[in-house]
């Protein structure tokens, strides 16, 4: 069962000129940054009432992210809708007959995730998340 | 300032009934009250809205285009004079806008490193 938004993707081309807006004007506090080496991004998610905003900063031109900057700019990336079991949900996609991108969870910044393709979504990128026990918010 | 949390995020399309009925069914989201007469869902304490841009808008133009997605954040701050105040203070560019009956702050999308980000103080309703 889906539960809530966990998290608006946005992609910036600095974190640290990025907390200039999220976290010094709108007030965000920011509860974790990493860097997804496989993934060439530096993420930081930045805590709004029960959900987070998600910056994440690619680290190379050729990774999915550094692309995505390259051809469309700054700009909102995905929205991940948190679950308590990213399995069932993903396998509950694929029996709907809903195009995913990742075929089996894999961890994430924000836990175990996976993402759906956005062509089944209405140009909406989305993404599952399933917090490990001491993410939850 | 302190944004309290996200009150909804906007899908726009040409196409909001569709569009709202493509997201039910693939993730069984109950509805909500209509945004500003646009159909919506319920996830949590946020909704999503799905939403034709009128006019000129630059997201009317992206839809001409082609475009379908995800368009605009809206979240909702304890004072929108309190967000005023601190948004000119920042030198963020803004503009004042009404969503339904609430009265609205659009930020400068370049100041929000792109994305439309629009402050309001209580929920948006019709």
């Amino acid at each position: 069962m889906l539960s809530k938004i966990h998290h608006v993707g946005i992609v910036v081309r600095d974190l640290e000129q990025a907390y200039g807006f999220w976290r010094d004007v709108l007030g965000l506090p920011v509860m974790v940054v990493k860097t997804v080496v496989d993934q060439d991004v530096t993420a930081a998610l930045l805590k709004v009432g029960e959900s987070e905003i998600e910056l994440l900063q690619p680290l190379s031109d050729k990774s999915g992210i550094g692309k995505f900057l390259a051809k469309r700019g700054e700009g909102i990336h995905h929205l991940c809708f948190e679950t308590d079991d990213v399995d069932a949900e993903l396998e509950a996609a694929k029996a709907k007959g809903i195009r995913v991108i990742d075929e089996k969870p894999r961890l994430g910044l924000a836990g175990m995730i996976c993402f759906l393709h956005p062509a089944a979504t209405r140009g909406v990128l989305v993404e599952y998340a399933q917090p490990l026990d001491e993410e939850h918010h | 300032m302190q944004a309290k949390k996200i009150d909804h995020v906007v899908v726009a399309t040409p196409d909001p009934t569709g569009a709202a009925a493509t997201f039910r069914g693939h993730f069984e989201l109950p509805p909500a009250a209509p945004i500003t007469g646009s159909p919506a869902l319920t996830i949590g304490q946020a909704r999503i809205a799905f939403i034709t841009p009128q006019g000129g808008s630059a997201l009317a133009v992206a839809l001409a285009g082609g475009s379908e997605g995800l368009a605009e954040v809206c979240m909702e701050v304890a004072s929108l004079t309190d967000a005023e105040t601190v948004l000119r203070k920042a030198g963020i560019a803004f503009t004042v806008e009404t969503k339904g009956a609430s009265r609205a702050l659009a930020v400068d999308p370049s100041a929000a490193h792109g994305v439309r980000l629009t402050l309001v103080e209580g929920s948006v309703g019709a």
